[in-house]
Order: structure tokens, then C-alpha cells, then sequence
């Protein structure tokens, strides 16, 4: 089940010295919800989505996901809760090209054991087969972009997590694979029930979100759906 | 934790320019290797080639040259000729156990032909025939292994000692057609200039060349075998000087060793110093690509892989390069010795056997250690990168 989402007088600034960047004085989001966060670009999306996964010190307010609180956790803290609660889907796909398809959706258990066990392994395949990636054993880079992006979920799915965050993930993509990854990426969201943040510019995903977030300035508040088809 | 995954991927990813620095690290690091393989080579072969000669007595001249000739039979230097009176006179010597004359004139095919006396064999134990028997008639003759004769074959032998294909060819043209030798025997290999060597009675060498016993017309050096040391010493002193020159071979080989000994530590100073400056060369180069490798950090720090993950995977893609680079650097350091060795086996006769010693892996393991200490210098920069700066490339 995915976790509920609780900021509390959130302010962050690149450093010390610099003007805030991101004011977020309280935010919920439900546990399992879906979460289209909008914005023009430079807005902070990218920046506020890596503040939700714990990638970088929080010196004021708190982001709590469950009862997880990030901003008490140590840095060694937050990489453990990573690997073990949330999922990562980029706009650039973030694949080893060097690495196969499956190789790629398993790279994160190597974070921890020496050798990958079978389960994860019959996961990894499963979750390839039923996102369409036939090539399975081809390297990332003779992959088309469609499937380097289905790879990217396949590989954020892996460990069941319970936030998923996506960072624009159709941007680099024609619009019929726009369409089908944005429907798989949901629909798997649903199917493992995590809580789905999710940057983007997709009206039809904007719809299908159960709040919509805004990011203007540095401020966030609720946005409104477009009423687009998926 | 297996951060081999990432360390392949980023082989795979920068095989060329990986090779590149592994064949750059390996060349700097062969020049230390094959300079003391050469050395300690060049210095047991030597020590071997030399080891039944105990005094050597010419006439007066180098004795560096009198050492070379007689030892290793080097035949670009003609010796003087000394009276053979004189080398009758130390004969008699009451310190001198054993003696033999010595005359290198003429060849066969570029291989010299010595002339030697009846009490040769036992001043050179390692030389022992692997069939036949030693000469004991003018033009019998003992041939080195790699002389390409047989027992009961004859040859013509060449006047004077071979060096250029064109002196080969004049040669042709002045054999000693009218008298042959007859091969009576073959020497075991040695391993030494000798191998190429033809042994006869020094009395075939006056014959030939038309003189009689009784004119006595001088030879190349006497070998001698003292009855003690203090008779070695003895008669070094009392031939040092005037009428003949004499010399330990030992003693003057040891002291050409030390000056090749001292080469040795010019060039390994100078592939030290070479080493390093490749070593600072790519520890810069490996700093300067790391903020090409920020977006893989930020990824897999994203995916959850910790800062140790990180550190190790940059330090092992680092460190595989100088583990690889001083095997390989080890290998063409003992190949390029090879070479050298043959070259100079080509030009001096001189067998240098290169043998492998646990000593030569002490310069590998501090190349390596240094490798894997320097390894640690990006892995560093690496494990301190923030993952949100690394992920947006800040």
C-alpha cells in the first residue's frame, strides 16, 4: 500500500546563501493517490520531486512520507528508505546503455547483495513481459525510446514500492508512445497501489490524477485538470 | 553489494580510452621491468661464462679487452700477440697448477677457432664433450653445439676472425684450402660463446698460418689455474706489468656489472620518473572525466545505491586499469629484456638467460599499491558528490 504524504512549512534554497527556492507551508497527499505536478519549465518540478525522494538534506520543515520522516533521517537513512520504498521514472530514461534491458531493472538489487536471487530476477521478467519489452537481453542502447521508457518503469516497479516518482516521464517521446507509456505507468501505479507523484505536461494524465499540483515561483497550490482523453 | 555490474558497464562504455591509459601506465612501468631483468640477466650469464676462468695473462693492453677476448671470445678487438717465451717462462711458475694457452685467429662460417692447450679441459670443467673426445693431434677438432659439423666431418677454416658479410666474403675468398680439420668430438651446450666455438691444438693455429713450434710466433693469452689464492694474487702482481698484463676475469666483470649496474639505476630513475608523471598524468585525466560520470552517480543514487556503492565502483573502474596495466606492463617489460638479450647475444656471442624472481614482483606490488592508493583519489571526489546536484548536473 502506498504512503500519505505530509509537508510541513517546507522552505528550501540551493544554498545558504541564496533566496528561497521552494516554499511549501503544508501539503497532504493521500496514501495510493496519483499526483500530477504542473509547472513551466524551470518551475522547480525536477528539484521539489528530488527534495520528495530524500536525495538531498532538508535544513527546514519536514517531508514526511507515512510515517517516515525525511527530514530527521541521515543521509544513510534516506538511501536505505529509497531502495526499499520508492521508485524512480525519468524523462531521459536513465539506463546503463552498456547494460541489457534486464540488467537495467535489476541494477538496484546489486546495491545490496552480491548476486541476484531468483525471485526478483522471474519479477524483473514478468514486469518487462507485461510492459511489452521483448528484447530483453539487448543491450538499452539498441533499444527504440518507447522501450527504453518501459524498461525505466519496469525498473522502478521492481521492489513493489509504495511512492512512485516520475519526472516528466513522456517528454522524450512520440505521441503514441506518450499515450500507451503514460497509460502502462498509471495503470501499474494503480496495480501496486504506490502513491504516484508525477511531473508532467500531459493533459490526459493531468485528468486521470486524483489532485493536481501546481508549481509556480517557488509556491505550490492546488491545480486544476484539462479535461484531456487517455 | 556488487558494484561490477557498473564497473563493466563503464569498461564497456570506455574500452578505447581505457586501453589507452592501461598501454600508457604499462609502457612506463615496462622500462623499470626490462632494465633489471637485462641486469640481473647480463650479470648471471656473465658470472657463468666466467666462472672456470681464474687468471687470465696477455700481452700488455686492456685488460677489459684480454677478459672480453678470452671469456666471451669477442672478436672485434684483435689482442696484441704475446711471446710465447714469456707464457713458457709462467708455465714453469711453481705457483701455476694448471695452464693453457690461448690463440683466437681463424673461423669457420664466422665461428672463431681457438686454439688451445692439452691442459684446457681442466681449466674449463663446464666444458664437456657430448660425443667425441678432445683433440690431441694438430687439426682435430672440438666443436661448440651450435657449430653445424659433425664428428668425422672436415672443414676449411677462413683466415683471420669474420665480422661483416663483406669481410665473410673476402674471407671466402682466403680459406686455408690446402690443409682441413676433422671433427673429433662435440661439446655439450653451455649456454655460452663457446657453444659457437671450435677447439684445436693452438699448434694447427701456427701450422696453418706456416709457422713451425720452434719459431714460436706468440699467442692470444695463457689461462692459467693457480695452486691457491694467495698464488692467484701473487702472480696477478707479478704479471701485471711490463712484458704481459693479467686480470682476474671475475674481478673486471664485476666491475663492468657495476657500471651496467649503474645504467640500470639511471634508467629505472629515469622510468620512475616517467611512471609517475603517466601516474599524475591520469589521476588527473580520471578527476577531470569524473563530472562526466555525475549523471550514472545521481542515477544510482536515486535507485538507492549508497555512497559506499559509489565509492567502490569508481575506485574499482579506476583501480582495474593499474591492476591490468602492471601485469601487462610486467609482461612487456620481460619481452622487451628478451629482445635486448637477443640482440646482444647477436652481437657478443653471450647467451643472457633471463630468469624470473620473486623480487621481480616487488616494483609490480608498488605499482600497484600506488595504483590502488591513487584509485582512491576520484572514488573520493566521487563518494562526496550530493545525488540531487549530481542527478541535475550541478
Amino acid at each position: 500500500m502506498g504512503h500519505a504524504l505530509t509537508i510541513e512549512n517546507l522552505e528550501w534554497r540551493f544554498s545558504a546563501n541564496e533566496p528561497v527556492f521552494l516554499r511549501i507551508p503544508s501539503l497532504s497527499v493521500s496514501a495510493g493517490s496519483i499526483v500530477a505536478l504542473v509547472g513551466s519549465s524551470g518551475a522547480g518540478k525536477s528539484t521539489f520531486l528530488f527534495l520528495l525522494a530524500g536525495m538531498d538534506r532538508i535544513p527546514q520543515g519536514r517531508i514526511v512520507w507515512g510515517d517516515r520522516d525525511l527530514s530527521r533521517m541521515t543521509d544513510k537513512e534516506r538511501d536505505a528508505w529509497r531502495r526499499q520504498t520508492l521508485g524512480f521514472v525519468f524523462q531521459d530514461f536513465q539506463l546503463v546503455p552498456e547494460l541489457s534491458a534486464l540488467e537495467n531493472v535489476l541494477l538496484p538489487v546489486t546495491f545490496e547483495r552480491w548476486s541476484v536471487p531468483a525471485n526478483p530476477r522471474s519479477r524483473a521478467l514478468e514486469l518487462l513481459t507485461r510492459l511489452g519489452v521483448k528484447r530483453v537481453f539487448a543491450r538499452a542502447s539498441s533499444l527504440s525510446r518507447g522501450e527504453m521508457q518501459r524498461v525505466s518503469i519496469a525498473r522502478s516497479l521492481l521492489g513493489r514500492p509504495s511512492v512512485l516518482l516520475a519526472d516528466e516521464p513522456t517528454a522524450s517521446l512520440d505521441a503514441a508512445n506518450e499515450e500507451t507509456v503514460s497509460a502502462l505507468l498509471l495503470e501499474a501505479a494503480k496495480e501496486e497501489g504506490a502513491t504516484l507523484v508525477i511531473a508532467t505536461h500531459h493533459g490526459a494524465v493531468r485528468d486521470r490524477a486524483d489532485q493536481v499540483l501546481e508549481l509556480s515561483h517557488g509556491m505550490l497550490s492546488e491545480g486544476a485538470k484539462q479535461g484531456g482523453a487517455l | 553489494m556488487n558494484p561490477f555490474w557498473m564497473v563493466v558497464a563503464d569498461l564497456r562504455k570506455n574500452r578505447l580510452s581505457g586501453l589507452g591509459t592501461l598501454l600508457l601506465l604499462a609502457f612506463a612501468f615496462s622500462l623499470n621491468v626490462a632494465a633489471g631483468f637485462f641486469e640481473r640477466g647480463v650479470t648471471e650469464s656473465g658470472a657463468g661464462a666466467a666462472q672456470d676462468f681464474d687468471l687470465v695473462i696477455g700481452a700488455p693492453g686492456s685488460r677489459v679487452d684480454l677478459v672480453l677476448t678470452t671469456v666471451f671470445l669477442r672478436t672485434d678487438e684483435v689482442l696484441p700477440l704475446m711471446d710465447y717465451r714469456v707464457a713458457e717462462e709462467i708455465e714453469q711458475d711453481p705457483r701455476v697448477a694448471v695452464s693453457s694457452p690461448f690463440v683466437l685467429a681463424d673461423n669457420y662460417q664466422g665461428m672463431p677457432i681457438v686454439g688451445v692447450g692439452s691442459g684446457f679441459p681442466q681449466l674449463r670443467h663446464s666444458l664437456v664433450p657430448e660425443t667425441g673426445s678432445w683433440p690431441k693431434a694438430n687439426f682435430e677438432a672440438l666443436v661448440g653445439a651450435e657449430v653445424p659439423l659433425k664428428v668425422g666431418d672436415s672443414f676449411a677454416s677462413g683466415h683471420g676472425i669474420a665480422e661483416s658479410e663483406e669481410e665473410e666474403k673476402e674471407e671466402e675468398e682466403h680459406h686455408h684450402e690446402n690443409i682441413s680439420y676433422r671433427v673429433v668430438g662435440r661439446l655439450k651446450s653451455t649456454g655460452t660463446p663457446w657453444d659457437r666455438s671450435i677447439l684445436t691444438p693452438y699448434q694447427s693455429l701456427w701450422e696453418i698460418h706456416g709457422h713451425t713450434e720452434e719459431e714460436r710466433p706468440g699467442i692470444s693469452a695463457l689461462l692459467v689455474k693457480p695452486r691457491d689464492i694467495p698464488s692467484a694474487y701473487a702472480l696477478r702482481a707479478t704479471y701485471r706489468e711490463g712484458k704481459t698484463t693479467s686480470a682476474f676475469p671475475g674481478e673486471v666483470l664485476a666491475s663492468l656489472f657495476g657500471l651496467l649496474a649503474d645504467v640500470k639505476v639511471a634508467v629505472s630513475a629515469l622510468g620512475t620518473m616517467l611512471e609517475l608523471l603517466v601516474f599524475a598524468a591520469v589521476l588527473l585525466s580520471l578527476l577531470a572525466s569524473l563530472p562526466s560520470k555525475y549523471r550514472w552517480i545521481g542515477l544510482l543514487r536515486s535507485l538507492g545505491a549508497g555512497r559506499l556503492y559509489i565509492f567502490l565502483t569508481l575506485w574499482i573502474q579506476s583501480a582495474v586499469v593499474f591492476l591490468l596495466a602492471g601485469g601487462v606492463g610486467l609482461v612487456i617489460g620481460r619481452l622487451a629484456a628478451g629482445i635486448l638479450a637477443s640482440v646482444m647475444e647477436a652481437k657478443t656471442g653471450l647467451r643472457i638467460v633471463l630468469t624470473w624472481n620473486a623480487s621481480d614482483f616487488i616494483p609490480l606490488l608498488v605499482f600497484w599499491l600506488i595504483g590502488l592508493v591513487g584509485a582512491l583519489i576520484p572514488a573520493l571526489v566521487g563518494f562526496r558528490v550530493s545525488a540531487r546536484k549530481a542527478m541535475l548536473g550541478q
